[in-house]
C-alpha cells in the first residue's frame, strides 16, 4: 500500500489536483481543489509535485495561477494554471506602426521561435538545430495581429515539429512527431506483475493524409502522394499546408515529406490508466502491452493527466 | 401552488395558466428575453409581437413583444418567448446607405429608434460626434441593432431596457444602492470567479487612415506578460479619440475578472444596472458592485434569481469603471500638470482620470487644483462632473451670473474664473461653486452658484449683494446716584438692562430715553450705551455717519457725549460733541471707518460739573444701515462642520485691501455676517506671500501666510477650532472668526497643508523648521506623530472621513505619501503618477 505525497507552493493543501499534458494542447494545465488557498494569488507560479511517500516525489507541472473560483457550496477553491507558454497563447504582436510589422529576416527557425516567445516574455528556452533558415531574400518573416503561439506555431508547423514547455517551466523546439521514437521510457503490462488499472484500444482512418500539397510564396509548391494500405485503391485523402514563410523549394518539399510522413499511417489510439508516476509526460514513447486488445509495442504519449485524489493515477492516450 | 404574478399577452391575462415565467437579461446582451410556460388548458394561438407585460409580486418586471410559440407534446405545456422592445431595432432592417454629417451619436440614436417607433430615453448625453465629409460614418444595409451596438460598444455607451419597455441609453451609468445580498438572509449559494485570462494590459486603437492610439497600464498580476487588446473603427478618425480610446480601454481592462455569481431569493426589485451591496464572509466579499445579469425564474419550485455582478462584457470600459469604491480607499490626486488621476481601491497603480476634459485646460496652473471629489470639478472654462469614473468628464451648462453691479459689459458665465468646487457633506445632491471675474476697470466680482439637482441646474448669488441691518439698543449707567429712567409707549423696546427704565415718545415721534439724574460733586459721572450690531462682526459701509439725538437742558457746559465705533481687534474710532443746551440737537458723529469689523457702537454722555438735577434725553436714529460688500474676489469655500446650514466664504474686499470671511445661509445663500481677518491684496493673495496678521497692532504682529483656505471650521461655542490658513503662522479661531485667538507661533514655512477635525483632532502636516505630522486633542498642545517622509513642502494633505487613513503630497514633486498609523510610518503611494508636476490636490472618495 502506497501513501500518497504532494506538494504545491505556498504549502496550499489541496483535496484533488490534475494536472493535464498534450501533444496537441500549447499549455499544460494543472487544476487544483482545496479548502484554503492560503496566500496564491492570481498570477502567482507554483511548482507541483506528485508522487508517494515510499518512492518519492517529483515535479509534474509548474505554471501561472490563472483563475481562483470560490464556491460556496460544496465550500471549496479551484485554482486554476497553465505553464509558462500561456504567456505566448495571450501575448498579441501588434505593431503601431502598420507599415512596419514585427518582422525579421535571414533567421533560422529556431531563433525565431526564440525571438517570438522572447516578444512574449519567455526566455528560459532552447531550440534543436533546424538547418531551415526564413526570409533570406527581400521578403521578411512578418507578423502582426497574432498571437504568439499562433506565430510560433505556424513556424514549427512548416517542418512539423513542435514547440513545448516542460515541468520544470523551461521551452523547447524540437523534432517532435505524434509517433514513438527512441527507446521508451517506461513499460506498461497488465496482470500479477503489471501496472495498467484499464486499457482500450482504436484504430481508424480518421487522421491518415497520404497526400499532402504544400504552396509556399511566389511559384513554391510541392505535391507529394503515397498508396495507402488503408484506404481503396488511387484513393488519396489531402492535406495541404500553405504559408508565405516557405520561400524556398527545398522547404517546401520538406515540409511535404515531414507531412507525409507524420501523417500517412492508421490511426490507432490506446487510452491507459496507470498507478501514478510524476516522471511519466506528453510527448515521451511507452511500451505497452496487453493481449486482450491486441496492444503491444512502442506508443507515444498524446496526453496524460496526473490525476490525485484519494489516490494518484495517470490516464494517457497513446498513438502509433 | 399559486404564483405570485400576473401576465398579460396581446392585452388579454393569462395568469392562470402560468407555469413558470423565465426572464434574462444583461448587460452584455443587447436584447432581455424570457419565456413564459403556459399549461396545456391554454388553448389560443399567439402570434409574434404581441404585446406581454410581466408583474411578478405585484411588480412590473417586464415589457415587451412575444416572440414564439411552442407546445411541447408530450407535456401538452406552451412556452412563450419574449423579448424587450429592442427587439424592434433587430428586427428593423435598415436598407440603403446612409452617412452621418458631423452629428452626435446620441441623434442618430434616436433617429433609428425613431425608424424602429422606439421611444428611447437618455440618461445622458452621449456627445461622441461621428465625422463627416472623407470622414462620415456610412451604414449600408445593417440592422438598426447592429448600427447602434456598434455605436454604443465603441463609445462605451449604455443601453438597457427597463420594466417598462423603455429602452435607456447613457454615457456610464449611475444608480444608487438598491440591492442587498447576505448570506444567512437572502444567498441561496455563492460563486466567485477571479481570473487574469481576459485581463488586458495593453490597448492599440486603429481609427482611419493613419490613426493609432496606444495606451499601456500595469497589471502586477500579469507580471511582464503584455497582453493586448485591440480595436479597431472606421468611427475613429482623430489621433486624440484614439488615444482617449485606448487609454480608456486599457484602463478598463488591467485589472482582475472578478465575478460573482449569486442565486438570491426571488426579488422583483433586482433589476439590471443597479448597484448591490455584497456581504460573503466566505468568499471573502463585502463590497458594493454592479448587477451585470439577472436570470429570473418563477416556477412551483420557488422564486430565485442568479445574479451576477461585476461580469467583463463589450461594453467593458464604458461601465467598468462605474463600480462604487470601497469607500474610504479611494484616493483621487490632482495634479495641474497632468490633470486627475485616481487610485483605484487596493490598487497601487494611478488611472488618468482626464477623459472629457478639453484640451489645454489641465495645464500647469490653469487646471484642475480645487475639486470635491470626482463627481464634480472645475477647469477654467466651466464646471464639469462625470457620472462615474471610466466615462466622460460633462460640462455643465450654466445662465450667465446676475449683474449685480451693473458692469458694463455684464459678465457671463464664459467669462467666470471657477476658484472651487463644493459638495454639500450633509446634502446629497447639493454642490457649490465658487466664482470670481473681472469687470473692464478690473474691479472684482464674485458669485456662488448652487445646485440641489447634481448640476442639471444651478442658482446664483452675488457675493457683494446689498442688505439692510438694524440695530438695537443697550446701556447702562455709572455714578448716577439718582435716576428715573423714563419711557412710555411704544418707543425702542430693547432697553434691556433693568433699570428703572421707560420709554418714551419724542415730539418727533421718536422713541427715546429720557433720564433724570443728579449728579454727585467730584468727578465725573456717565450714562452711556451702545448699539450692538444685531450680528456681530459685522464689515461694511455704515453710511457716512452715525447720528444720535440729545436733550440736555440743565447743562451748559463739560457735557460731552462721544460716539465712539468700536472694533472686534480693539480699535475705536471716536467722534465727539460738547456743550449742548436745552433743545433738542442731532449729534452728528461723522467716523471714519478704518475698515475695521466692527463690534458694536458705544455713546455716551459725561458729566463731569456739578450739576444738580437735570434731565436728560437722547435717542439715536438712522438706526438702520445699508450695507454694501462690493469688490470682492472670492478665494475659498466651506460648510461649517458642526452647522450644516452655514457656509462660509473667504474673499478678499479689494476696496479696503482686507481679508474677509463670510458666512452664508446654505439655504437660501443669503448673507448674514462677515468678519475682518486682517489687510491683504490681490497679490498677497494671488501670490500667496507673506502678510501680516494683525495688520493694525504691534502686539501679537506676527507674519502669517494666511490665502483664505478653510478647513472645518465651526460656528462658535463649538470645541472645533475654525482654522483659516497657515504658514509662518497658523491662526484659527475658536469663535467662528470673531476673534482670532489661537495662534501656534514657530512655524517657519508657508505651507501647513491641510487640516482635519476628526472626533475634536485637529491634524496638520508642517513643512518646515522640524518637519512634521501633528495632532492636536482639543485645547491640547500640538503633538508631533510622524515625519513627512519627503524634503519637500506639503502640497495637499486629506485625511478619510471614515478610516485613519491621511495622504500628503509633495508640493514640489510627484510623490504621494499614504499612513494608517497617525504619521507613524507612511507609505509612498506615488507609483506611476507623472513625474516632473506637483501635487495640488488630494480627495478621499467616499461617495458616489
Amino acid at each position: 500500500m502506497l501513501t500518497l505525497d504532494y506538494s504545491i507552493t505556498g504549502g496550499v493543501k489541496a483535496t484533488e489536483i490534475e494536472v493535464f499534458e498534450s501533444f496537441g494542447q500549447p499549455t499544460a494545465r494543472c487544476s487544483i481543489i482545496t479548502d484554503d488557498y492560503l496566500t496564491t494569488d492570481l498570477g502567482d507560479l507554483i511548482d507541483v509535485q506528485l508522487g508517494f511517500d515510499e518512492t518519492g516525489k517529483g515535479a509534474v507541472f509548474k505554471g501561472y495561477v490563472q483563475s481562483i473560483n470560490s464556491e460556496r457550496l460544496p465550500g471549496q477553491y479551484v485554482i486554476e494554471a497553465n505553464d509558462i507558454l500561456i504567456r505566448a497563447v495571450a501575448h498579441m504582436i501588434v505593431s503601431t506602426n502598420l507599415e512596419e510589422p514585427w518582422r525579421r529576416f535571414d533567421i533560422t527557425m529556431e531563433d525565431l521561435v526564440g525571438d517570438l516567445l522572447s516578444e512574449a516574455g519567455i526566455n528560459n528556452y532552447e531550440g534543436d538545430v533546424s538547418t531551415f533558415t526564413l526570409a533570406t531574400g527581400e521578403t521578411p518573416v512578418e507578423f502582426q495581429f497574432v498571437f504568439a503561439m499562433d506565430a510560433i506555431n505556424t513556424v514549427a508547423g512548416i517542418i512539423a515539429w513542435h514547440v513545448y514547455a516542460d515541468q520544470t517551466g523551461k521551452v523547447w523546439f524540437k523534432d517532435i512527431k505524434a509517433a514513438p521514437s527512441g527507446a521508451p521510457v517506461a513499460t506498461y503490462t497488465v496482470g500479477a506483475g503489471g501496472n495498467l488499472v484499464m486499457i482500450t484500444r482504436n484504430t481508424s482512418t480518421d487522421n491518415l493524409r497520404n497526400k499532402v500539397m504544400v504552396f509556399g510564396e511566389g511559384e513554391i509548391a510541392s505535391d507529394l502522394s503515397v498508396a495507402s494500405p488503408y484506404l481503396p485503391a488511387g484513393f488519396y485523402k489531402t492535406a495541404v499546408i500553405s504559408s508565405v514563410l516557405i520561400d524556398t523549394q527545398r522547404m517546401s518539399d520538406q515540409s511535404a515529406q515531414s507531412n507525409l510522413d507524420a501523417w500517412n499511417k492508421l490511426t490507432e489510439t490506446i487510452s491507459v490508466e496507470a498507478l501514478g508516476d510524476w516522471e511519466r509526460h506528453a510527448r515521451e514513447t511507452v511500451t505497452v502491452t496487453d493481449t486482450f486488445t491486441g496492444t503491444a509495442g512502442d506508443w507515444f504519449v498524446r496526453d496524460i493527466t496526473h490525476s490525485f485524489t484519494n489516490s494518484y493515477v495517470i490516464r494517457m492516450n497513446l498513438v502509433k | 401552488m399559486i404564483l405570485d404574478q400576473s401576465v398579460t399577452i396581446g392585452h388579454e391575462g393569462v395568469s392562470e395558466y402560468v407555469i413558470s415565467i423565465e426572464r434574462r437579461h444583461s448587460i452584455c446582451q443587447m436584447i432581455s428575453t424570457g419565456t413564459v410556460t403556459l399549461s396545456p388548458d391554454y388553448l389560443a394561438d399567439v402570434d409574434p409581437y404581441e404585446d406581454i407585460i410581466i408583474q411578478e409580486q405585484d411588480t412590473r418586471v417586464f415589457t415587451g413583444y412575444t416572440q414564439r410559440q411552442s407546445r411541447d407534446k408530450l407535456s401538452g405545456e406552451v412556452m412563450v418567448d419574449f423579448a424587450d422592445p429592442a427587439i424592434l431595432l433587430q428586427d428593423y432592417f435598415m436598407a440603403g446607405k446612409h452617412r452621418s454629417n458631423g452629428e452626435t451619436v446620441q441623434t442618430w440614436i434616436q433617429a433609428f429608434c425613431s425608424l424602429a417607433g422606439i421611444f428611447p430615453v437618455f440618461d445622458t448625453t452621449l456627445p461622441i460626434t461621428l465625422g463627416t465629409g472623407d470622414q462620415a460614418t456610412e451604414w449600408v444595409n445593417m440592422s438598426l441593432l447592429s448600427i447602434i451596438e456598434n455605436l454604443i460598444s465603441i463609445n462605451g455607451y449604455w443601453m438597457y431596457s427597463d420594466a417598462d419597455g423603455n429602452i435607456h441609453f447613457s454615457q456610464g451609468h449611475y444608480v444608487p444602492l438598491t440591492s442587498f445580498f447576505s448570506t444567512g438572509d437572502n444567498i441561496l449559494r455563492s460563486e466567485r470567479h477571479q481570473s487574469i485570462t481576459p485581463s488586458r494590459n495593453r490597448a492599440v486603437v486603429f481609427g482611419r487612415d493613419e490613426i493609432v492610439g496606444e495606451a499601456t497600464k500595469e497589471l502586477s498580476e500579469l507580471g511582464d506578460t503584455i497582453k493586448t487588446v485591440v480595436i479597431a473603427s472606421p468611427h475613429i478618425y482623430q489621433k486624440d479619440t484614439a488615444d482617449t480610446l485606448a487609454e480608456d480601454v486599457v484602463n478598463a481592462f488591467s485589472r482582475v475578472l472578478d465575478v460573482i455569481t449569486l442565486e438570491v431569493e426571488g426579488d422583483p426589485g433586482i433589476t439590471l444596472a443597479q448597484f448591490a451591496a455584497v456581504d460573503d464572509d466566505w468568499l471573502g466579499i463585502d463590497t458594493n458592485c454592479q448587477i451585470t445579469t439577472v436570470e429570473s425564474n418563477m416556477s412551483k419550485d420557488g422564486y430565485v434569481m442568479n445574479v451576477k455582478l461585476s461580469e467583463f462584457c463589450p461594453k467593458i470600459w464604458g461601465y467598468r469603471d462605474n463600480s462604487i469604491p470601497d469607500e474610504g480607499t479611494l484616493l483621487v490626486s490632482y495634479n495641474p500638470n497632468n490633470g486627475c488621476y485616481r487610485l483605484p481601491p487596493a490598487e497601487s497603480v494611478w488611472v488618468n482620470n482626464n477623459f472629457g476634459l478639453p484640451e489645454g485646460e489641465i495645464g500647469a496652473n490653469s487646471g484642475i487644483y480645487a475639486v470635491e471629489d470626482t463627481r464634480f470639478t472645475k477647469v477654467n472654462s466651466g464646471v464639469f462632473s462625470k457620472a462615474g469614473f471610466g466615462v466622460a468628464w460633462v460640462e455643465h451648462t450654466l445662465t450667465d451670473p446676475p449683474n449685480s453691479w451693473e458692469d458694463t459689459p455684464a459678465p457671463t458665465v464664459a467669462d467666470l474664473t471657477w476658484v472651487q468646487i463644493l459638495k454639500d457633506p450633509n446634502n446629497s445632491g447639493i454642490y457649490y461653486g465658487l466664482a470670481q471675474w473681472q469687470n473692464g476697470s478690473s474691479e472684482w466680482r464674485g458669485w456662488i452658484a448652487k445646485t440641489t439637482d447634481s448640476g442639471a441646474s444651478w442658482t446664483w448669488q452675488s457675493l457683494s449683494e446689498s442688505f439692510q441691518q438694524s440695530f438695537t439698543f443697550a446701556g447702562s449707567d455709572e455714578g448716577w446716584t439718582e435716576f428715573d429712567h423714563k419711557c412710555e409707549g411704544d418707543c425702542v423696546d430693547s432697553w434691556t438692562h433693568g433699570y428703572n427704565s421707560t420709554i418714551t415718545h419724542t415730539e418727533d415721534g421718536t422713541g427715546c430715553l429720557e433720564m433724570i439724574g443728579t449728579k454727585v460733586s467730584g468727578g465725573y459721572d456717565r450714562i452711556y450705551g451702545w448699539i450692538n450690531y444685531p450680528l456681530s462682526n459685522i464689515m461694511g459701509a455704515i453710511g457716512d455717519t452715525f447720528s444720535m439725538w440729545v436733550k440736555a437742558p440743565n447743562v451748559s457746559k463739560n457735557y460731552l457725549v462721544r460716539c465712539n465705533i468700536v472694533y472686534w481687534n480693539g480699535i475705536t474710532d471716536t467722534a465727539n460733541v460738547s456743550n449742548l443746551g436745552d433743545t433738542w440737537t442731532k449729534l452728528t458723529a461723522t467716523v471714519t471707518h478704518s475698515g475695521e469689523a466692527i463690534k458694536y457702537l458705544q455713546w455716551y454722555i459725561r458729566l463731569d460739573c456739578d450739576c444738580g438735577l437735570g434731565t436728560y434725553y437722547f435717542y439715536a436714529d438712522d438706526m438702520v444701515a445699508n450695507l454694501t460688500i462690493h469688490n470682492l474676489m472670492p478665494i475659498w469655500m466651506a460648510i461649517d462642520q458642526t452647522d450644516g446650514s452655514i457656509l462660509w466664504v473667504t474673499a478678499l474686499n479689494t476696496s479696503m485691501g482686507r481679508l474677509q470671511l463670510h458666512r452664508y445661509n446654505t439655504s437660501d445663500l443669503s448673507l448674514n455676517r462677515t468678519s475682518d481677518i486682517q489687510d491683504a491684496t490681490v497679490e498677497n493673495v494671488v501670490n500667496k506671500e507673506y502678510i501680516e496678521y494683525p495688520a493694525t497692532t504691534a502686539t501679537n504682529k506676527e507674519y502669517v501666510y494666511l490665502f483664505g483656505r478653510l478647513n472645518n471650521p465651526s460656528d462658535p461655542d463649538t470645541s472645533s477650532p475654525f482654522v483659516a490658513g497657515g504658514g509662518l503662522q497658523l491662526i484659527w479661531s475658536w469663535n467662528g472668526g470673531g476673534a482670532w485667538q489661537y495662534r501656534v507661533t514657530g512655524w517657519d514655512a508657508d505651507y501647513c497643508g491641510a487640516f482635519r477635525d476628526q472626533a475634536s483632532h485637529l491634524y496638520l502636516v508642517r513643512n518646515g523648521g522640524t518637519k512634521g505630522f501633528y495632532k492636536k486633542e482639543g485645547a491640547g498642545a500640538l503633538i508631533l506623530k510622524g515625519t513627512p517622509p519627503f524634503n519637500t513642502y506639503v502640497g495637499a494633505f486629506t485625511a478619510s472621513a471614515i478610516s485613519e487613513q491621511f495622504a500628503i503630497g509633495s508640493r514640489d514633486t510627484s510623490s504621494i505619501y499614504q499612513t494608517d498609523d497617525d504619521g507613524a510610518t507612511w507609505d509612498n503611494i506615488t507609483s506611476n503618477l507623472p513625474a516632473g508636476s506637483f501635487i495640488s490636490g488630494l480627495q478621499y472618495i467616499t461617495e458616489w
